[in-house]
C-alpha cells in the first residue's frame, strides 16, 4: 500500500467512524425524545392503566401498592422498549456492521440524555442517588436495550440472506451458462453433422470407440472400415470434412503443393 | 436470517409478542388484584386504623402523615368524576392529644362552650369554609356559608357528632372549564379508644341528594372497621 492508499484509507476510516458516531448520538436522541414524550408529556403508561382499570371496572384499584407493578409492566412495554425500538430502527438502517455493539451504544446514550433532561426539570433526578436502582434504572435501561437490539435488528433483517440469494442466483446462471455450453460443445462434436453419416453409421462408429468429431479427425480409414464396414469413401469424405472443422487439415501431412 | 414470523420480520414478532405478553401480564394481574380485593361490586381497603369498602369504579387514596409526635392516617373514596367522596381521618394517641388541644385554644378563643369533637367538626368546617372562601377571592368570586343541619349520629357502632355545611358559590373546574355551584359537607367525629376519627361525606350540587350516593356512603360507613 503506498502513502497515497494509506491517506485515502485513513480518511475513509475516519469518516465512517465519524458517520457512525454521528448516527448513533442521533438514535440515542431519538430514544431520550420518545422516552421523555411517552412517559412525561404524554403521560401514555398512567393513560394505558387507566383505560385498563376503567375496561375491567377495577378503577378502584388504581393506587393500590399491588397495580403499581403493573404501572411498571406497562411502561416497560409502552415507553421503554418503544423507545429503544425507535432509536435502533434509525441506528440499524444508517449502520449495517457490528450491530451486536453499535446497538449498545444508542440505547445507554439514549438514557443518558433522558436522565439529563429530567435533571434539569425534577430535582428527584438531580441526585442520582435518589433514584430506584430497579424501578428507575434498571428495568428502563433493560427496556430499552432490549428495544433497541431489536429496531437495530429487525432493519437488517434478512438482508444478508438477500444477498446471499443474489449471490446464488448468479451462480445458477453462470451454471446454466456453462452447461449450456457445453451442449454447444457436445452439438459440435456430434457426429451426424457429417456428410454420409447418419445415426445408424454414428452409432456404429461410437461402438468402435469414436464418440466425437474430434475422434473421427485423427482416425485411420482403414481401422475404421475393419471395425464398422463404412464404406471407405464414405469414411474418407467425413476424415476430410471432421478434419477441416476440427482445422486439421494440412496440419502433419502433406498438402496438394508439397 | 431471514426467519419470519406471522408475515413479519422475526424482530419485530418478537417485539409484537413481548408487548403483547406483557400487555396480558398486566391484565391478568389486575384480575389476580380485583378477585384478591373484591367484595361484590366494592373492593376492600385496609389501613393501620381503619377497614373499608369502597365502589369499584370509585378512587381510594391512603395517606399517611407520620413525625416524632405520631401517625395521622388519612382515607379518600371519592367517585370518579370527583363529585361526591368519603374522607377518613384517624389521629393516634398522642396526635389526637396535641389536635385538640389545638382546636380547644381555637374554640375558647371563639367563645365555643361544646364538646371536643363538635369543636373540632367546627374547627374544620371553618377551615374548609376559609380555603374556598380564598381560592374564589382569587377569581373575585364570593361565597356562602350555611350550616344546614347538626346533631347525633351512629357510625360503626360509635355515638358521633356531626354538621352538615353547605357553601355556596365553589367554582369547580370541570372538563376544561370552570362553574359556579354549591357543595354540601357533613363532618361526624368521635373518640375511640383515646384516637379521633372524623369522617367527612360530600356531594358536589345535586350529587348529594342522589339516593345512589346516599346509598354508597352508608354502605361504606356500615362497613368500615375501626381498629
Amino acid at each position: 500500500m503506498n502513502v497515497d492508499e494509506e491517506e485515502e484509507a485513513l480518511e475513509r476510516g475516519g469518516y465512517s467512524r465519524i458517520y457512525q458516531i454521528m448516527h448513533m448520538l442521533i438514535g440515542g436522541g431519538i430514544i431520550a425524545g420518545v422516552f421523555l414524550t411517552v412517559i412525561y408529556l404524554l403521560d401514555f403508561p398512567w393513560v394505558i392503566l387507566l383505560v385498563l382499570l376503567k375496561g375491567l371496572n377495577c378503577l378502584g384499584l388504581i393506587f393500590y401498592p399491588e397495580v403499581a407493578a403493573v404501572s411498571v409492566i406497562l411502561t416497560f412495554a409502552i415507553a421503554y422498549m418503544p423507545s429503544g425500538l425507535c432509536g435502533g430502527l434509525y441506528t440499524g438502517y444508517r449502520i449495517k456492521e457490528n450491530l451486536r455493539i453499535i446497538l449498545l451504544i444508542p440505547a445507554l446514550l439514549g438514557f443518558l440524555f433522558a436522565i439529563l433532561i429530567l435533571s434539569w426539570f425534577f430535582p428527584r433526578y438531580r441526585l442520582l442517588i435518589n433514584l430506584n436502582p430497579t424501578t428507575d434504572v434498571l428495568i428502563p435501561l433493560v427496556g430499552i436495550i432490549i428495544g433497541s437490539y431489536l429496531g437495530g435488528y429487525s432493519m437488517n433483517w434478512g438482508v444478508e440472506a438477500e444477498e446471499a440469494e443474489e449471490v446464488e442466483g448468479e451462480t445458477t446462471i453462470r451454471m446454466l451458462g456453462f452447461e449450456e455450453a457445453e451442449a454447444e460443445i457436445e452439438e459440435a462434436e456430434r457426429l451426424e453433422r457429417l456428410r454420409g453419416i447418419g445415426p445408424a453409421r454414428a452409432e456404429r462408429l461410437r461402438d468402435a470407440g469414436v464418440k466425437t468429431i474430434s475422434d473421427l479427425a485423427e482416425a485411420e480409414v482403414e481401422d475404421l472400415y475393419e471395425k464398422t464396414g463404412i464404406p471407405r469413401a464414405v469414411l474418407l469424405r467425413a476424415i476430410e470434412e471432421a478434419k477441416e472443422l476440427k482445422g486439421l487439415k494440412g496440419e502433419g501431412q502433406p498438402t496438394e503443393g508439397d | 436470517m431471514r426467519a419470519r414470523l406471522f408475515g413479519m420480520k422475526l424482530p419485530v414478532a418478537i417485539f409484537v409478542l413481548i408487548l403483547a405478553a406483557l400487555l396480558g401480564v398486566s391484565c391478568i394481574l389486575v384480575e389476580y388484584i380485583s378477585m384478591k380485593y373484591s367484595k361484590g361490586n366494592y373492593f376492600r381497603l385496609e389501613t393501620r386504623f381503619v377497614d373499608l369498602e369502597f365502589p369499584r369504579n370509585w378512587i381510594a387514596v391512603t395517606g399517611k402523615k407520620e413525625n416524632s409526635s405520631g401517625v395521622i392516617i388519612s382515607v379518600a373514596c371519592v367517585s370518579s368524576g370527583q363529585d361526591a367522596g368519603v374522607f377518613f381521618i384517624v389521629y393516634d394517641e398522642n396526635m389526637t392529644r396535641i389536635y385538640l388541644e389545638k382546636v380547644r385554644n381555637w374554640a375558647s378563643l371563639r367563645g365555643y362552650r361544646v364538646n371536643d369533637t363538635s369543636a373540632a367538626i367546627l374547627f374544620e368546617a371553618e377551615r374548609l369554609f376559609n380555603y374556598h372562601k380564598n381560592r374564589t377571592k382569587v377569581n373575585d368570586g364570593n361565597v356562602t356559608l350555611l350550616l344546614l343541619d347538626n346533631g347525633m349520629i351512629k357510625v360503626s357502632n360509635y355515638e358521633a357528632n356531626y354538621l352538615t355545611i353547605m357553601i355556596m358559590g365553589l367554582r369547580i373546574e370541570r372538563g376544561g372549564g370552570s362553574e359556579i355551584c354549591n357543595g354540601t359537607w357533613r363532618f361526624i367525629s368521635w373518640i375511640y379508644d383515646k384516637k379521633l376519627s372524623f369522617v367527612v361525606l360530600y356531594g358536589i350540587g345535586e350529587y348529594w341528594n342522589q339516593p345512589e350516593i346516599w346509598e354508597i356512603f352508608n354502605h361504606i360507613l356500615n362497613s368500615t372497621r375501626y381498629k
